[in-house]
């Protein structure tokens, strides 16, 4: 916040930042590739729109930015008491406004237009037509398309969500089809990636789904998925959850992450259990709760060969029990999470333990350890494209 | 015509080359020269970490030791007036 010292005029009608200010944030900006958001507040109840006088003072801002920051946008907010409006500093070219934390709210969007059919009647009585338009104009990224993944593409497609991103290196295998939603018995061979897209096109049959069969611990991977709205993370690895937790809180993505296990030991269940979690700013990430082994991250950023070539890896991971309703009971409650999320269903817990055995449900809340290096400003909080990702550089033979 | 030869310094601002037969100049002289308008703030490139110098209009800075880059900082304005 500019100190009072720091204007050179400040009225009802109009305020004025010195240049010193302007120029000591212009070098932050450029030394941490940050981008500047220059807010300024109407009087008044009826949503704000940018005045003239903030065309002409936007338009000096712009020019000189271009010079000192060329490779760097900077936006322009507006707030009052009815609203928000923001743009790209000095332009006409206005984009939405979205809060992230606990939840993911939209508070401003230039071009919402939705107007949902009767196809959702039974939602918008639950949501009301604008939380339907929202899901409707959301763009969702689904990592892992196996046994939770396909549950979640299933329950979103239904809901109404029409834009998804989908990665997942793998093809059918036979013992996947006893928990693969969507798929068939003739689907072995095919990439899990097209049968979740075959079922989306299925109920929506105008989605725009982009699919990637590959592993989205390679950094290439991991881009693609910038500029999706909200993530889910149904992988059973520790190095794509790694790699997505970055992606959430370096640019600012919601990311619900699902795990189950149903373990046995001697012909007995010992365990059913499951996790479904947001990571997103302000809540504790998988780091800080300790739910990332650092040797199982790196055997992840591994290729086959290099795992060969690694003494302190010792043996291949044995394929675990899966059951189609410990993961439907997780997904659901991950669905549901998101739902709370992004239209306001009042379900707010964002870290939910189940415990089959016992029948239980527990929401449990980890503080975000200081200085965190993921969740965290001193980590990768928003920092976008300022900051590489972390992850597996080439796309190289072995995937 | 203006004796080329004359104008042996030069400096930038915002990356425009001026030149000048002096080899001192004050801040105001700089922003006339670049026609910088009075409610700007010229500031002074320096090299790596050293914090960039803010160039008063009474400031003089010498032209004849490196060649200077100077850029111009306009004040921020935000009002809700005539829609
Ligand atoms: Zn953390
Ligand atoms: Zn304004």
């Amino acid at each position: 916040m500019p100190a009072e010292d720091d204007y050179t005029r400040r009225s009802q009608l109009e305020a004025e930042l010195r240049p010193a200010f302007i120029a000591r944030w212009a070098k932050i900006a450029a030394r941490t590739k940050s981008s500047l958001v220059f807010v300024h507040s109407h009087p008044g109840r009826a949503a704000p729109e940018f005045s003239r006088i903030d065309d002409a003072g936007e338009e000096v801002l712009a020019h000189f930015f271009r010079h000192r920051t060329p490779d760097l946008q900077h936006l322009a907010l507006v707030v009052s008491d009815g609203g928000y409006a923001c743009r790209y500093l000095g332009s006409d070219r206005h984009l939405r406004l979205i809060a992230v934390g606990d939840d993911r709210r939209v508070l401003f969007d230039p071009s919402r237009s939705h107007d949902p059919s009767d196809l959702y009647d039974r939602q918008v009585r639950a949501f009301g037509r604008a939380g339907q338009s929202i899901l409707q104009s959301l763009r969702v990224g689904i990592v892992g398309l196996g046994g939770t993944g396909s549950l979640a593409v299933q329950q979103l497609a239904h809901l109404g969500v029409k834009e998804f991103v989908l990665v997942d290196p793998d093809d059918v295998e036979l013992t996947n089809l006893n928990r693969l939603a969507g798929s068939a018995s003739a689907d072995t061979g095919q990439a899990k990636v097209a049968v979740a897209e075959r079922y989306i096109r299925a109920v929506q049959p105008r989605a725009v789904v982009t699919s990637f069969q590959e592993n989205v611990v390679f950094v290439e991977t991991a881009k693609k998925l910038r500029d999706v709205d909200v993530l889910f993370c149904c992988t059973d690895s520790h190095g794509s959850r790694a790699v997505l937790q970055q992606l959430a809180y370096q640019y600012l993505i919601p990311c619900i992450d699902i795990g189950t296990v149903i373990a046995v030991k001697g012909g007995k269940i010992t365990h059913i259990t499951g996790r479904a979690q947001m990571l997103s700013p302000g809540l504790a990430c998988l780091t800080c709760g300790g739910l990332l082994d650092g040797n199982e991250v790196r055997r992840d950023m591994m290729s086959e060969a290099e795992r060969k070539q690694d003494p302190y890896l010792v043996g291949a991971r044995e394929p675990a029990p899966a059951v189609i309703s410990i993961n439907s009971t997780i997904t659901s409650l991950a669905i549901t999470m998101f739902l709370s999320a992004v239209v306001g269903v009042p379900s707010p817990a964002r870290h939910l333990l189940y415990d089959g055995l016992r029948s239980r449900l527990r929401s449990v809340k980890g503080e975000p350890v200081q200085d965190c290096i993921v969740c965290s400003r001193a980590g990768v909080l928003a920092r976008g494209d300022g900051l590489a990702l972390q992850g597996r550089l080439a796309q190289n033979v072995n995937r | 015509m203006n004796d080329k030869k004359e104008k042996e310094f030069h400096f930038f601002v915002d990356g425009v080359k001026y030149e000048t037969e002096h080899s001192y100049l004050s801040g105001a002289d700089i922003k006339r020269i670049a026609k910088i308008e009075a409610n700007y703030q010229l500031f002074l490139e320096e090299q790596g970490d050293t914090p960039d110098r803010p160039i008063a209009d009474p400031d003089t800075v010498p032209l004849n030791d490196r060649i200077k880059h100077f850029f111009a900082v306009p004040p921020a304005t935000f009002g809700h007036g005539n829609h």
